[in-house]
């Protein structure tokens, strides 16, 4: 499907994960996730709207999108 | 192009007609440079020789044959006990199908692994017991005219896409984690007691251990296999594990099968970005070109029907394309980005099978296409209100989806020696990533994060489009429209009363002609008439 997919859960452009360099230490690459992870505890907790939407439990589709068959690509 | 067909890489054929259990003797070894062979009067075993992990293995002692492929010890260990005294981390650590036979005895027992890369089917006809990674080979043995047909799976399978039950009557499939018993002339298949989804809510993860246990699953795998190769989409989960070894300074040798049209050149800028960002990775695309790939391609290529369409990948000459592949670059082991999907997943038990009440009550209120006949819409009505036999098989430690994907794709690869693995769908970190509350899982958020911090490209971090077989399969209608006129203008499925062929023709050729549609599924499921109406005639 060509549906637009946003992605702006987490504050991937704040300071603390924010750069221009492709080539990251491990100790940086680490920091960089725990900054988001740490981005997303602060949402959870503030943001209830959000939180009904996330954690809602989707329904087993078996044609549509769970097996080689579908129109998915693997992976 | 020429294509053969290939020999099981497992294959049992065994007769249960003798039943004094006397005078049966031993295993005759006739193995070859590429296979187990080991005879006796009870049966064949025929087992690809297999060096890289998980290598198979083979050996007679007196009447007993021990035989597998992947941790012996591990197998061994598991089938000594009794199902429900099998430990979880037993389960999940590793790779293993681990068989004995008796001849003298007459006895059989299977057990399985956890992720079931390998499919294997079950065949049980008149004396006959057959078992094999492939669905076709199960039929060598019998007559075929004996076959009957399971009603009631090929209602689900043409309406639902549902394949828990098989077309043919006494064939089955082996699951993960199952033990297959013969003993005393009788068969069973035991299951183990946990429903490991369910019980994992009282235990939260914590999301900011994700990114170390995604890394030690990838650096277990790197060990654990030789020479691997990827399966590279231009989609999210593919990437993982190319760009993280990319980033350790592995050199990445994938392949990908490239779309047409537009969703083609989306894709390929998305695979250009990726080895923009990874200087490390080696990409080959195979072109799916509608007129050479369509669905069934490879059976009209090797001229031979067949039988396995139920299971058939309808992607199947591309994927054999991208197996050669692997194979000339000496690849053993290829890693795919199955599981990513479900790895984040957010589903509950009544979800996940079709048994559960929220699936069923979906099914029975389900619209019946208006070329199904009368006597079908009773069958379904009928099906929908049925038990199935297996309503109390545990939760898979792989997603189920994961294990249906398995079935369909990756004996194209094991026939080439080249070994699917999905680490996404590793047990032990699908049963962690599970217990993280579902928030962090949303949209395949621990994925996108863990990404994100390696820079991945942002096109595949998050993409603002998506691609997939939709508009490749809208250029392979033509195609699919001429093999259903040839299938269905005098068809099995109009014989027995179950579609009207004039209603059905109306059907397929609006939906072969019609303008392309993203949403629009219906060429799935004309794929699947055409599969039910090549099986039938095969019973013939």
């Amino acid at each position: 499907m060509s549906e637009t997919k946003s992605f702006n859960t987490y504050n991937h452009t704040s300071p603390e994960v924010q750069t221009e360099r492709l080539e990251l230490t491990e100790t940086e690459v680490d920091e960089r996730f725990a900054a988001i992870v740490k981005a997303e505890e602060v949402l959870a907790a503030t943001n209830h709207d959000e939180r009904e939407l996330r954690e809602a439990t989707s329904l087993y589709k078996p044609s549509q999108g769970y097996d080689i068959n579908s129109m998915k690509a693997a992976g | 192009m020429t294509l053969t067909r290939q020999s099981a890489f497992f294959e049992a054929a065994l007769t249960t007609r003798h039943h004094d259990l006397t005078g049966h003797g031993a295993w005759s070894d006739k193995s070859t440079q590429d296979y187990f062979i080991f005879v006796s009067s009870f049966g064949t075993v025929k087992l690809r020789k297999r060096h890289a992990y998980p290598a198979t293995f083979a050996r007679s002692i007196g009447p007993s044959l021990i035989f597998g492929y992947g941790n012996e010890t591990l197998g061994h260990m598991i089938a000594e006990q009794a199902l429900s005294n099998v430990s979880e981390d037993a389960f999940v650590s590793e790779e293993f199908l681990y068989c004995t036979i008796d001849c003298q005895q007459q006895s059989i027992v299977v057990q399985r692994d956890a992720v079931c890369t390998m499919p294997l089917f079950t065949m049980e006809h008149s004396d006959v017991i057959a078992l094999s990674n492939r669905y076709d080979q199960l039929f060598n043995q019998i007559d075929k005219r004996q076959v009957h047909i399971n009603q009631a799976a090929l209602v689900n399978y043409l309406l639902f896409d549902d394949r828990h039950n098989q077309l043919a009557t006494g064939a089955d499939v082996l699951y993960d984690r199952v033990r297959f018993i013969l003993r005393d002339g009788a068969t069973h298949v035991t299951y183990p007691n946990h429903a490991y989804i369910a019980e994992k809510t009282q235990e939260k993860g914590h999301p900011r251990f994700f990114k170390e246990a995604l890394e030690t699953t990838l650096d277990t795998y790197w060990e654990r296999y030789d020479t691997i190769g990827f399966q590279l989409s231009g989609g999210l989960d593919s990437a993982t594990a190319p760009g993280y070894f990319a980033s350790q300074g592995k050199t990445v040798v994938a392949a990908s099968f490239g779309l047409p049209a537009t969703m083609g050149e989306r894709q390929r800028a998305k695979l250009d970005d990726m080895a923009r960002r990874f200087s490390s990775l080696q990409n080959h695309i195979i072109n799916l070109t509608p007129e050479e790939y369509f669905p069934f391609s490879d059976r009209i290529t090797a001229n031979h029907w067949g039988i396995s369409h139920e299971y058939q990948d309808i992607h199947q000459l591309a994927a054999m394309q991208m197996a050669d592949y692997f194979s000339r670059q000496g690849i053993t082991a290829m890693f795919t980005g199955v599981g990513g999907d479900e790895l984040c997943q957010n589903i509950t038990n009544d979800k996940i099978f079709p048994f559960g009440s929220a699936v069923k009550e979906a099914r029975a209120t389900a619209v019946v296409p208006q070329y199904m006949t009368d006597k079908f819409k009773i069958l379904h009505t009928k099906t929908q209100e049925q038990t199935p036999h297996h309503q109390d098989r545990p939760i898979p430690t792989v997603a189920y989806s994961v294990i249906l994907t398995n079935i369909g794709f990756n004996n194209t690869f094991i026939d080439r020696n080249v070994w699917p693995v999905a680490p996404l769908s590793d047990p032990k970190l699908f049963l962690y990533a599970q217990s993280i509350p579902a928030w962090y899982r949303h949209d395949k958020g621990l994925l996108r994060a863990y990404q994100f911090a390696r820079q991945f490209p942002p096109s595949i971090v998050y993409p603002e489009t998506l691609e997939d077989f939709s508009e490749f399969l809208h250029f392979c209608k033509p195609q699919v429209c001429s093999l259903l006129d040839s299938f269905f203008d005098v068809s099995l499925l109009g014989q027995h009363d179950l579609i009207d062929e004039s209603s059905f023709k109306d059907y397929y050729t609006h939906a072969t002609r019609s303008k392309y549609d993203d949403s629009d599924t219906r060429i799935l499921e004309l794929i699947r008439l055409l599969a039910v109406e090549i099986n039938l005639r095969m019973f013939q």
